[in-house]
């Protein structure tokens, strides 16, 4: 049952709109395609984490290869059309067991995916990046020095100490610390990725897992401040995240990854989708933080609206 | 309600889509051209392969540089038509344009003079009209004259009165030195990197794309 204090609309209502053509999905947004202007936000439910847990065999089931997940990254935006396709059509849960290799915690719209899933994810990470670093015998040359292992070391201390935040009294000042800690991982796995693709040789396991490391992280900060209630700080934090996603993109277009790639064009065609999506949904999250902004909703309500619905995996916030 | 973010993003996929376009159509062209050209070395007669004034080797030069002016004409349109397009579908319908389109006239304005200041052939013919405005600016295609190969293909001549064994192996020899030269040369025109005048194919459109991006992106 959706909450009455957040103006949420159930998919279905949008769905003769978007069958016709007329509305269309960008990132988390969808948009009116004759206007261009965005007519709502597409967001997560608990019963979205719920199905994805089910159908991957639950929550660390479904972290368990890293690979697949960065494939759930790519998959996330087909997903949402899926499922809202699906929800129209057999308007059932059940109808989700349809659905493959939808393991992503990169979410759609703001994250709510638990903590510990999100630990879970950060530890496939770390353990992929871990044996990479023992199976590639051409490492990018300053990998060293970047440190990556003790920067998701921390990350992941950071998000076992979020998990402690409900039982803890002084969760407050917690929660300030985390935060920080994971704006700073953001930034190095940020730093890492340029540097992977500014060698001559890239690995593509390599550059999708920091990818996939740079997503989570990212989704992981902005659930944090909305957990602090910094909705205005999230939104900076969003834009941020955003604009740091682009600079990226500038330095890894696909013809310089095509050339550079151990696998070619094909990989990074898989690669350079991978991409483009994590910008997409990253780039919705501004418009949304601002829209709860402008509706005075907490970022703690409205997380626990979302977590609590258990019905409906995919809610639209209309824009207006 | 528009999200710059959103555009932004939106943006930057289509300049990364073109950018990839035109360097998987610069690199078809490049094999293609290259064994249009072998292929054409292959079936040269001995005169032809020898005498420095031959017709059939200005046809192969003209062919090529045709070939490849032809090329940058095509990308230029299939470029302003797909800016337009997407401008149009980002853009236009938000009152969060990056860039007007007289801006973007300037960018293109400016290229083109800059082109001009390099000593590059950009001016008359460039813009053509086609079913949309142009805004790319074409490349100059022209191929390199092949002193080189002349020079060796008076020595090679020379042997060649000697026997035609010796013929026949400088016949050959000639030709691949033919082929490489004129390879080297369709790679210059078309995929280098080198940014000094003129540029490829590939480096002026992939540097116009760019201007583009920065033009169009909210900042």
């Amino acid at each position: 049952m959706v909450s009455p204090q957040i103006p949420f609309h159930i998919p279905q209502q949008f769905i003769a709109a978007w069958n016709s053509g007329a509305l269309q999905q960008v990132g988390a947004l969808l948009k009116d395609v004759e206007t261009g202007q965005i007519v709502g936000h597409l967001q997560e439910t608990g019963a979205f984490q719920n199905a994805i847990g089910s159908l991957a065999g639950g929550p660390v089931g479904s972290v368990a290869n890293v690979t697949g997940q960065a494939v759930g990254l790519a998959q996330n935006h087909l997903m949402a059309k899926q499922l809202m396709a699906l929800q129209s059509s057999l308007g059932s849960m059940q109808s989700m067991q349809m659905l493959t290799a939808v393991s992503s915690v990169v979410g759609i719209g703001v994250t709510v995916a638990s903590t510990a899933v999100i630990l879970s994810k950060m530890q496939a990470i770390d353990h992929k990046i871990s044996t990479l670093e023992q199976s590639l015998e051409k490492l990018p040359a300053e990998w060293r020095a970047l440190n990556l292992r003790n920067t998701l070391g921390e990350v992941e201390t950071q998000l076992e100490r979020l998990q402690e935040v409900p039982t803890r009294k002084d969760a407050g000042p917690v929660l300030n610390k985390v935060e920080e800690q994971l704006h700073s991982g953001f930034n190095a796995l940020h730093s890492g990725v340029r540097q992977v693709v500014a060698e001559i040789e890239i690995d593509p396991e390599v550059l999708q897992t920091l990818l996939a490391a740079l997503a989570i992280s990212g989704a992981a900060q902005i659930k944090a401040l909305y957990q602090m209630d910094e909705t205005e700080t999230a939104l900076q934090r969003a834009q941020m995240q955003s604009s740091k996603m682009l600079a990226l993109a500038l330095e890894m277009p696909r013809d310089k990854l095509s050339q550079r790639l151990v696998g070619g064009a094909d990989a990074a065609l898989q690669i350079a989708e991978q991409a483009s999506q994590v910008r997409l949904v990253m780039a919705s999250r501004p418009a949304l933080t601002q829209r709860l902004i402008d509706l005075g909703i907490s970022g703690p309500n409205y997380l626990n609206v979302l977590e609590d619905e258990q019905e409906t995996p995919l809610l639209v916030l209309p824009a207006s | 309600m528009q999200s710059p973010e959103v555009q932004n993003a939106e943006i930057v996929d289509w300049w990364e889509t073109e950018r990839f376009y035109v360097w998987s159509e610069c690199s078809r062209q490049n094999s293609r051209l290259t064994e249009m050209a072998n292929d054409i070395i292959d079936g040269l007669s001995a005169t032809d392969t020898f005498w420095f004034k031959s017709e059939a080797r200005d046809d192969l030069r003209r062919k090529i540089s045709s070939e490849i002016e032809l090329h940058n004409r095509r990308l230029a349109a299939y470029l302003s038509a797909s800016y337009e397009q997407s401008k149009g579908r980002i853009e236009a319908l938000s009152g969060l344009d990056g860039a007007s389109s007289s801006e973007y006239a300037t960018v293109a304005a400016s290229l083109a003079a800059g082109a001009g200041a390099l000593g590059l052939a950009v001016g008359a013919g460039a813009f053509v009209p086609t079913t949309s405005v142009m805004l790319f600016v074409i490349p100059v295609a022209t191929l390199a004259s092949w002193p080189l190969v002349a020079t060796l293909g008076l020595g090679a001549a020379a042997a060649a009165w000697v026997s035609p064994q010796i013929g026949a192996y400088a016949i050959e020899m000639v030709q691949e030195r033919y082929k490489k030269v004129i390879q080297t040369d369709i790679h210059r025109q078309l995929l280098s990197e080198d940014e000094s005048a003129p540029l490829s194919s590939w480096k002026d459109f992939s540097t116009q794309l760019d201007s583009v991006l920065q033009s169009r992106l909210h900042k």
